[in-house]
C-alpha cells in the first residue's frame, strides 16, 4: 500500500489539530512580522500564474521581483521539489494543473542555462553515477550527507538565499546542526568517549566558534560559485527559445545487460501545452530483435530540458520517463529514458533528426576481429537510398564490405572482412557522405573482461516495498597495439556472454551475505532477496550483505585449452528507501 | 632488528627490504586512507547509516535496520531516506510499535 | 532526598547477607571469547538486583520494571508526546521529559506516575525548540538550552542557541545567562552542585557560576591538569545526557582521553571529578579506542562496551586497582548501549530497538533478554531501591 503525501495532510488536520496550528502559515492579522524585500539583483516574475499562486505569501515589489521566488534559479526537479513543500508544510493550496503551470513559468524564466545544467544532467536522468563536487570537498561531503549533491548544483541563488536555504534545513530538521547533519560543530558526537578518542570529536563544551561553522563554510562556497546571475544565464535566458523539434527523429541508444536499441520516432505538438510534444516511438533491441512501441508526452523546459512521460493522458503518470537535453542547434538530443520503482532501468539514448539526407546512427555490433571474414554487422540510420553499393560503406583501412546482405533505409545488413593488417582501434562508419563517429572498434584479440558497474547497488523487496535489481554486464577488453593494460589504447569491445556467480565479499570474519543477499540469473540480472527481519539469520538480520559479483569467461587458447577469464564488481544489497521524492509532475 | 647484523648477501638484502618496507609503511601511515565507495544518494551520516555503515559494507548497521527505525523517523536523522517525524509523516508509525515485529504495516510515502 | 546513609539497620542487615549470598558466585576474569550459550545454574536465577529499570518508549511511555522480575510493572503515560530526553532528578523522584519535536516539557512524579506539569515556549511564529533542561536540586527553576526558530510568511530564521533560566513555578523565563566568554555553544553539559549554589558547564574547562545572579566566579582548565600528562578530553553525556545515578553527589565519573606530551599516545582513563574540591582522581588504562564506560553502583568498578564493526567487547575495569581486568569478546551487534543493575551483577544492553538483554557481569554470558511492548525513544535509567521508601 502505498500513502499520497496529500492523504497524511488530510489525517493529520483530522487527528492533531493542535499540531496542525502550530504549522499554520497564514499569520493572523497584526502578527505577521515585516518581510524583507527581494534583492536588488532578483530576477523580476511577471507571468500572472505564478503571481496568483505565490503572491499571498511571496511579496513582489514595484519592479515585480518577488521575495525568495526572483532570488534564486533551478531545474524544474527542484522547483517541483519546492512547490510541494508550500503546499504540505506551508498550507498553500494548488491545484495539480496550476502547479504544473508554476513548473513550467520558474522553469523558464528562473531555470539554468545549458552549460550550467550539462554537468549534473545525471541527477534528473537519475542516474547512479560516481561524481563528486571538485570544487570544495568539505561542502560536498556536507550536502551529500543526506541527498545527492546534484540536487545542490542544481541551484543558483544569491548569497542570503543560499543562506535562507540552510536555514530552511534548519528549521524542519533541527537535528542537522549535530552530529547527524554536520551543519555545525558543537560538541562530541555521541558515543562521546569512542569518538573522543579517535580524536573526532570537538569541544565538549560546544566551542569551536573560532572557526567557521560547517554551514556557513558550504554557503561561501555555494554563493560563490554558485550565483544567482551567470553569465551563461544571461546570454540564455535573451538567446531561450524552444525549438521546433516536430519531425522525425533516429533513435539510437544503449541499455545495459539488453544492448543497442535502435529506431525511430516521431515528435509532434501537443495541443493547449505551451512547449509541449507528443512522440510516437518504434525501436529494436539489435540483440535479440525484440521491438517496442511507445507514445510519449513530454514539455520541454527553459528552451532544452525535456521531460516526458510514457503517458496516454495527462493524468496518467507514465511507467516511463524520459529525460533529456535538447543541443542548440535543434538536430540532436540526448538524454535517458528511464523506469522501475528505483529508476534503475533505463536506455542512454541519442535522438538524430531525420530531414532528407542520409544519416548513419549506430551499428548493433561493437567490435570486428582482425583475420576473420565475413563478419555481419548492421548499420542502423535513416534515408539510406536504395541506390547504395557496398563501395558507398566505408569501414575505414583493413576492413573490406563484401557483400551488401540487405538494405531498407533506415538499415543496411553488410558483412566485412578484416585483415590481419588492420589496425586496432576505434573506426569511423560512413555510408556515402555520412558518417557516424566511432560505433565500433577493431581489435586482434580478447584479453580480458570486466564487470559494469563496478560497484553496483540492489535494495531488499518485495513484501511491502519494492526491489531495485541490478543489471550487470561484461565487456571484452583488448589492450590495444602497446599490449599493456590500463593505458589509453585499450578498447571496450562490447558486451561478451559470461557465466556469472555471487561470491563472499568478507567485509568481517564469518561473513555470510551471499546466502542471504539474493541470486544472479544467467542475463546479469541480479534480483534482491526480501526486505524485513530474517529470522534464520543470526541476529534476526536483515537479508542485507555486501557480495562480488563474477563473471566468468571461457577463452580458448592456442592450442584449444579452454582458459577462463574471470572480472568482477562490488555489490551492496540493502535496505529499502522508504520516502519516494520524485518528480511527479514535471512533463505532465 | 637492530641488534642483528647481516652477516652474508642474503641477510644484507632482507635487511635492505625491511628497511625500504618499514620507510614504506610510515609513508602509508601518514597518508589518509582511500575512502570506501558509497552510491550516489546514499546517506553519509554513519550513526550507524542507512545503507551503508562508515565503510561502506553492511556489517556496521542495526542488526536487523528496523531497530533503529524509530530514532531516524523521530530524530529526522535520514530526512531524505526515512519519512521524518516532524514534518512530512508524523503518523508514519501510527501502527507500528515494535519495527522489527510491525515493519509490515510501514508505507511507502511520498512526500509532499 | 535520600543518600545511603539513611538506610534503616535491618534492611542493611538484610543487604550484607543477600551480598555475602551472592558472593558464591565465582568472579574470575577471563580474556578469551565467551561462549553465548543459556543461562547458568538453574538454583540459582541471578538477577541485577532489587532496583527498578525506567526506559522511555514509543508512542508515549516510559516503562517501570521491577529489575529483581524483570516484568514491566507500570507505565507512566506522557502527555507531551513521545518521549526523547529522560533526565533524572538527583532525589529519584521525578523525570524531566523533553518530547521528540523538542518543544514541550514534561515533568512526571515517578511514584504516582503522573504529570505534575507541562510547558512549552513555543507560540504564534515561533518554534522554541529546548536542547537539554537541568533543574535546580529544589526544582524551582531549571536551566534550558534553546534556540528559536522563526518563521516569517515567506521565510524562516534561526536564532542563536540561548541558555536561559526558567521559572517552574511562574513558568517564565526570568533571566538570560550570557555564555561564557561570549562564546555561544551548541550543547552545554550543565551539572548543579547538591546544594544548587553553583552551576558547573562540564567540559575540558569546567566553568564555574553562582545561582544567584549566574555570573561566573571561577574556572578549572581540567585539560591542562598536570604537568607532563598532556592534553585531557573529557566526554560527558552523549545523547542521553549525563547519567549521574551511580555517582555520589557532587562528583562525576567520566571517561577520559589523554594526549602524552612525549610519545603523543592516545590513552583512555577513567576519571572522577571531584566538583566541590576541583579535584580529578584518574587511572589511565590503555591504549585510546571506541568504548564506552559506565560506572558500578560499588563505584569500584566500571564496565566497558568496545564497539567495532564486527567485534564488540565487554570490559571489566578495577578502578581500585587502576586496571582493565577484562576483556572478552561477544556476540554483540550495532548500536548498543550499556548499564550496570543496581547490584552490579549484570549488565545491560540497550538501544536500538524493543528488547533490553542481560549478560553475567562477571563472565559476560548472555542471559535472557527483557522483550518490550513497543521500541524505546529516550535514555535508560537503573535505579536502586531506595532505602527508607
Amino acid at each position: 500500500m502505498i500513502t499520497r503525501g496529500r492523504w497524511l495532510l488530510a489525517a493529520l488536520a483530522a487527528i492533531a489539530p493542535a499540531l496542525l496550528a502550530a504549522n499554520a502559515q497564514t499569520p493572523a492579522p497584526g502578527q505577521a512580522p515585516q518581510t524583507q524585500k527581494p534583492s536588488d539583483e532578483g530576477i523580476p516574475v511577471t507571468d500572472p500564474v505564478v503571481v496568483g499562486a505565490c503572491g499571498s505569501c511571496h511579496a513582489r515589489d514595484d519592479k515585480q521581483r518577488m521575495t525568495r521566488i526572483s532570488d534564486r534559479r533551478a531545474t524544474p526537479e527542484n522547483w517541483e521539489l519546492t512547490i510541494r513543500r508550500m503546499i504540505s508544510l506551508n498550507n498553500a493550496r494548488l491545484t495539480p494543473e496550476t502547479a504544473r503551470a508554476v513548473i513550467k513559468s520558474l522553469s523558464d524564466t528562473h531555470g539554468l542555462a545549458p552549460d550550467e545544467a550539462r554537468p549534473i544532467m545525471f541527477e534528473a536522468e537519475r542516474r547512479l553515477v560516481d561524481f563528486t563536487y571538485e570544487g570544495d570537498k568539505d561542502t560536498h561531503t556536507l550536502c551529500s550527507r543526506c541527498h545527492s549533491i546534484g540536487r545542490v548544483l542544481s541551484e543558483r541563488r544569491t548569497r542570503d538565499e543560499w543562506t535562507r536555504l540552510i536555514a530552511m534545513h534548519r528549521y524542519y530538521y533541527p537535528g542537522i546542526d549535530g552530529p547527524s547533519g554536520g551543519f555545525r560543530r558543537g560538541g562530541p558526537p555521541p558515543g562521546g568517549a569512542a569518538a573522543t578518542a579517535r580524536g573526532r570529536a570537538g569541544d565538549p563544551s560546544g566551542r569551536g566558534a573560532e572557526e567557521l561553522q560547517p554551514m556557513d563554510k558550504a554557503r561561501d562556497v555555494l554563493a560563490k560559485n554558485f550565483p544567482l546571475i551567470s553569465a551563461e544565464w544571461s546570454a540564455w535566458s535573451a538567446a531561450m527559445h524552444t525549438p521546433k523539434l516536430a519531425g522525425r527523429w533516429a533513435i539510437a541508444g544503449y541499455q545495459i545487460g539488453k544492448g543497442p536499441v535502435f529506431g525511430q520516432l516521431t515528435i509532434a505538438g501537443r495541443a493547449g501545452v505551451t512547449d509541449g510534444f507528443t512522440t510516437d516511438a518504434r525501436f529494436t533491441y539489435s540483440r535479440t530483435g525484440e521491438t517496442v512501441s511507445r507514445k510519449s508526452r513530454a514539455i520541454v523546459y527553459a528552451g532544452f530540458q525535456w521531460r516526458g512521460r510514457s503517458a496516454d493522458t495527462p493524468d496518467d503518470p507514465g511507467a516511463w520517463r524520459e529525460v533529456e537535453f535538447i543541443e542548440r542547434s535543434g538536430q540532436q538530443i540526448t538524454g535517458r529514458w528511464f523506469t522501475g520503482d528505483y529508476d534503475e532501468t533505463g536506455i542512454d539514448v541519442t535522438l538524430r533528426r531525420v530531414a532528407n539526407d542520409p544519416i548513419v546512427t549506430g551499428t548493433d555490433v561493437s567490435a570486428l576481429k582482425t583475420s576473420t571474414s565475413n563478419q555481419r554487422v548492421r548499420i542502423y540510420g535513416a534515408n539510406f537510398p536504395a541506390t547504395v553499393q557496398t563501395a558507398d560503406i566505408d569501414f575505414g583501412q583493413g576492413v573490406r564490405v563484401s557483400r551488401l546482405v540487405s538494405r531498407s533505409p533506415d538499415m543496411l545488413i553488410v558483412d566485412v572482412d578484416v585483415s590481419a593488417a588492420a589496425r586496432v582501434g576505434p573506426r569511423d562508419v560512413s555510408v556515402g557522405g555520412s558518417t557516424i563517429s566511432t560505433p565500433l572498434v577493431v581489435y586482434a584479440k580478447i584479453d580480458n573482461v570486466k564487470v559494469v558497474p563496478v560497484a553496483g547497488m540492489a535494495r531488499l523487496g518485495g513484501i511491502r516495498f519494492p526491489k531495485r535489481p541490478e543489471q550487470f554486464e561484461a565487456r571484452g577488453v583488448s589492450y590495444g597495439s602497446d599490449g599493456k593494460a590500463g593505458t589509453p589504447d585499450d578498447l571496450d569491445l562490447g558486451p561478451v556472454n559470461v557465466r556469472w556467480s555471487l561470491e563472499e565479499y568478507p567485509a568481517t570474519f564469518r561473513d555470510d551475505d551471499v546466502q542471504f543477499v539474493g541470486a544472479i540469473a544467467q542475463s546479469g540480472l541480479f534480483t534482491p532477496n526480501v526486505e524485513g527481519p530474517n529470522p534464520k539469520r543470526s541476529g534476526n538480520r536483515n537479508n542485507v550483505g555486501d557480495v562480488w559479483v563474477v563473471a566468468t569467461y571461457n577463452t580458448t587458447t592456442a592450442d584449444g585449452a579452454v582458459k577462463p577469464l574471470k572480472a568482477r564488481a562490488h555489490l551492496l544489497v540493502t535496505v529499502p528507501l522508504y520516502l519516494n521524492w520524485d518528480s511527479r509532475e514535471i512533463g505532465r | 632488528m637492530t641488534h642483528l647484523k647481516p652477516i652474508n648477501r642474503k641477510a644484507h638484502r632482507v635487511v635492505d627490504l625491511t628497511r625500504r618496507e618499514n620507510g614504506h609503511d610510515v609513508v602509508a601511515l601518514q597518508q589518509p586512507p582511500t575512502p570506501p565507495h558509497f552510491p550516489l544518494g546514499c546517506s553519509l551520516a554513519f550513526f550507524p547509516g542507512w545503507e551503508a555503515d562508515s565503510t561502506g559494507g553492511t556489517a556496521g548497521l542495526c542488526q536487523p535496520v528496523e531497530r533503529d527505525i524509530f530514532d531516524c523517523h523521530l530524530g529526522c536523522f535520514w530526512p531524505a531516506h526515512v519519512p521524518d517525524q516532524l514534518n512530512h509523516a508524523p503518523n508514519w508509525t501510527g501502527t507500528c510499535a515494535t519495527a522489527q515485529k510491525d515493519w509490515r504495516k510501514l508505507d511507502l510515502v511520498f512526500p509532499g | 532526598m535520600t543518600t545511603s546513609s539513611g538506610t534503616p539497620r535491618a534492611l542493611r542487615w538484610f543487604a550484607v547477607l543477600a551480598l555475602a549470598a551472592s558472593c558464591v558466585a565465582s568472579r574470575e576474569a577471563r580474556i578469551d571469547l565467551v561462549a553465548q550459550s543459556g543461562p547458568p545454574a538453574a538454583e540459582r536465577r541471578l538477577t541485577g538486583g532489587d532496583g527498578t529499570l525506567y526506559i522511555g518508549g514509543y508512542p508515549n511511555l516510559i516503562w517501570i520494571i521491577d529489575e529483581a522480575s524483570e516484568k514491566v510493572v507500570g507505565t507512566i503515560h506522557t502527555k507531551g508526546g513521545i518521549p526523547r530526553r529522560l533526565t533524572l532528578t538527583r532525589d529519584k523522584k521525578l523525570f524531566y521529559i523533553i518530547d521528540a519535536t523538542q518543544e514541550v516539557v514534561e515533568i512526571v512524579d515517578i511514584t504516582s506516575k503522573t504529570t505534575l506539569d507541562t510547558f512549552k515556549l513555543s507560540e504564534s511564529n515561533k518554534r522554541v525548540r529546548i536542547n537539554s533542561i537541568e533543574p535546580d536540586p529544589t526544582n524551582r527553576y531549571a536551566i534550558l538550552l534553546t534556540r528559536t526558530a522563526t518563521r516569517a510568511i515567506d521565510r524562516v530564521e534561526i536564532g542563536p542557541s540561548t541558555l536561559q533560566q526558567y521559572d517552574l513555578k511562574e513558568h517564565k523565563i526570568i533571566r538570560t545567562i550570557d555564555w561564557p566568554d561570549g562564546q555561544e555553544r551548541d550543547q552545554a553539559n550543565l551539572m548543579f552542585s547538591p546544594d544548587g549554589k553553583f552551576l558547573y558547564f562540564l567540559g575540558n574547562e569546567i566553568l564555574i557560576f553562582e545561582t544567584e545572579k549566574f555570573t561566573q566566579v571561577d574556572k578549572w582548565d581540567v585539560s591542562n591538569f598536570e604537568q607532563g600528562l598532556g592534553q585531557v578530553s573529557l566526554a560527558f553525556g552523549g545523547f542521553g545526557g549525563l547519567d549521574t545515578v551511580n555517582d555520589e553527589p557532587g562528583f562525576l565519573t567520566t571517561t577520559l582521553t589523554i594526549e602524552d606530551p612525549v610519545q603523543h599516545r592516545r590513552m583512555i582513563g577513567v576519571g572522577r571529578i571531584d566538583l566541590n574540591k576541583r579535584d580529578l582522581d584518574f587511572s589511565t588504562l590503555g591504549p585510546a579506542g571506541g568504548v564506552n564506560i559506565v560506572l558500578a553502583p560499588d563505584r569500584k568498578h566500571a564496565y566497558g562496551l568496545e564497539s567495532e564493526v564486527g567485534r564488540y567487547q565487554f570490559w571489566t575495569i578495577d578502578l581500585d586497582e587502576r586496571k582493565v581486568t577484562s576483556r572478552a569478546e561477544f556476540a554483540g551487534r550495532p548500536r548498543m548501549s550499556l548499564k550496570t543493575s543496581s547490584n552490579g551483577k549484570l549488565l545491560y544492553i540497550y538501544n536500538a530497538g524493543h528488547t533490553i538483554d542481560l549478560f553475567e557481569a562477571a563472565t559476560y554470558t548472555y542471559l535472557r533478554t527483557i522483550d518490550l511492548d513497543g521500541d524505546v525513544t529516550t535514555a535508560f535509567y537503573v535505579v536502586p531501591k531506595q532505602r527508607g521508601q
